[in-house]
């Protein structure tokens, strides 16, 4: 239930922005939403390609999540990983740009990679650390009952894991999609589909404030009902439901 | 509850009020094209001339972050190419040329040596759609075409350093629309001149325009201070070269035979006069770039 003060708050909100819009500082709403529902099949099909790159990146930092925890089991490597997350994590994908035209050049790739690697650290933090902290309580339990490898995955360290599963790919969607705007929004093959931040651009290069804040609008309405829809739901399937049981 | 409004109002007031100073911000931009501004700044022209006046440059990213600081009210002069500053005012900003800067070799740059018929669906990287660059190969387009959109399902935007190293890395791209210095290090690269701003334009135009807001049109003390800053500055270039040189080394990473060559023998001109105004603004309104068409003395000041 959408609770009566948060409405206060947004309707507080766009006076506000109308306010500043009165100025000439900011585009009115009303022209925004003009925009948003003119432009609704362009930025529909914009916010499909972005989605469809994110998943990929997320597709992809899952894998290599899963690879790199096993793989750290043992100690020494566990360390090397550690440190490679250290160096890596902070970089933004966009300060590697050079590199990445200078190795597979300017395409569609070059994009999932700054978005893979925009995804891919924070997911492995997280779920790095749920791994830790379910290994370090029940490795000894698990021996000692004895318990089956396949029954130790589905039983013990996937449900013991996914809080940390799930944060970890809320805050890798969200990185995801600043990764992708930015690095859409600094090179951008046209004619091949382009996304979100391509569509933002496209607005801002004409000078078309409305447009630039619908393209806005339209990632955080996305975001809103990815979080709302996706991540909760998942949340009640699993973790709410895991509790009630236990 | 009260209290919050209270803050609220008082910031509302704060953003609408706007200083009263004596105050210029200029943009300042990097790129041999903008020669006449880095001599100007370092040698204090405007300084000297306007004493009462704070003077301040600023550095912005692109032609879009100066349409941005312009609309805010954050600029009062700034450099740019013709086609970003039609496309500003065809957005609603009321400012207008106080002076041309340069003309400059722009090319079409290939790693193969090609025309514009055998591109095919090479993909051509350039700056963004509405620079000069996207402009002038549209209109080459147009010409050869009948269709000036005929490139804009090929085109890979970035900027120009970017642009130079996917083309001599052979990444994916093909052609690069650039100016110099890029256009120069890409030809000693062994990159091919595809086609040229002027073949693109059908004659002569200006590269880089200066364009200032309304307000500081108004402050004539000002306007003719920064037009004659200018003058002083291009003449400095013409006719003190070793001492230019001197000043502008210190900007680009490159040596000073080498710049001296690019400055003096490369085909760049430094000149106030504004040349091919309408040719762009005629061929913009015809393809839709533009929503109005304007003359050229609503556009000069």
């Amino acid at each position: 239930m959408v609770k009566k003060h948060k409405i206060l708050f947004v309707i507080f909100i766009i006076l506000i922005w109308e306010a500043m819009a009165f100025t000439g500082k900011l585009p009115s709403s009303v022209n925004i939403l003009m925009t948003l529902i003119s432009d609704l099949p362009a930025l529909g099909l914009a916010v499909f390609n972005s989605i469809a790159v994110i998943g990929k990146a997320i597709v992809i930092s899952l894998m290599i999540t899963a690879i790199l925890i096993y793989l750290g089991r043992y100690e020494k490597i566990n360390d090397c990983i550690e440190m490679v997350i250290t160096v890596c994590h902070p970089i933004p994908g966009v300060a590697l740009l050079p590199l990445i035209f200078m190795w597979i050049g300017p395409g569609p790739e070059a994009i999932l990679v700054i978005v893979t690697h925009a995804v891919l650290w924070p997911l492995l933090v997280n779920i790095k650390t749920s791994f830790r902290q379910v290994h370090s309580e029940y490795k000894f339990l698990v021996k000692v009952f004895h318990v089956t490898k396949v029954k130790q995955i589905t039983k013990v360290y996937i449900p013991g894991m996914m809080p940390g599963i799930l944060s970890g790919l809320k805050i890798g969607w969200s990185r995801g999609w600043r990764g992708f705007i930015s690095a859409e929004m600094i090179f951008s093959v046209i004619g091949e589909s382009t996304g979100i931040g391509w569509y933002i651009f496209m607005y801002r290069i004409f000078g078309n404030m409305s447009g630039v804040f619908a393209g806005i609008i339209a990632v955080i309405i996305v975001s809103l009902i990815i979080e709302k829809v996706v991540f909760e739901q998942i949340e009640k399937r699993t973790i709410d439901k895991w509790i009630e049981k236990a | 509850m009260k209290k919050l409004f209270v803050v609220l109002l008082v910031i509302l007031c704060l953003v609408g009020c706007k200083e009263e100073e004596k105050k210029l911000i200029i943009a300042e931009q990097y790129g041999l094209a903008y020669a006449p501004v880095q001599v100007m700044m370092s040698k204090g022209y405007l300084e000297e001339a306007l004493p009462d006046y704070e003077i301040e440059w600023v550095k912005l990213g692109n032609t879009m972050a100066i349409r941005e600081a312009m609309t805010a009210d954050a600029l009062d002069a700034a450099f740019l190419g013709i086609p970003p500053y039609i496309i500003g005012t065809d957005s609603g900003m009321n400012w207008g040329l106080f002076t041309g800067l340069s003309r400059a070799p722009v090319s079409l740059m290939g790693r193969e040596d090609a025309t514009l018929e055998t591109i095919g669906d090479g993909r051509i990287a350039l700056p963004q759609p509405g620079s000069i660059q996207h402009i002038l190969l549209s209109m080459a387009a147009e010409r050869t075409f009948g269709d000036a959109k005929i490139f804009d399902n090929q085109l890979v935007t970035m900027k120009h350093p970017d642009g130079m190293q996917v083309l001599i890395n052979g990444n994916e791209v093909d052609y690069h629309f650039t100016s110099p210095p890029y256009v120069f290090q890409e030809a000693e690269a062994g990159m091919h001149e595809i086609i040229s701003g002027e073949t693109c334009f059908g004659g002569e135009y200006t590269f880089i325009v200066g364009v200032t807001s309304e307000e500081l049109k108004n402050d004539t003390e000002a306007y003719n201070a920064i037009s004659s800053a200018v003058r002083q500055s291009m003449e400095f270039i013409q006719n003190n070269p070793e001492e230019a040189l001197d000043v502008l080394m210190p900007y680009y990473n490159i040596d000073r035979e080498t710049l001296s060559t690019y400055i003096y023998d490369s085909g760049i001109v430094y000149e106030a006069e504004i040349k091919g105004i309408e040719t762009f603004v005629d061929f913009m309104y015809r393809n839709e770039y533009i929503k109005e068409n304007y003359k050229e003395d609503e556009l000069i000041w």
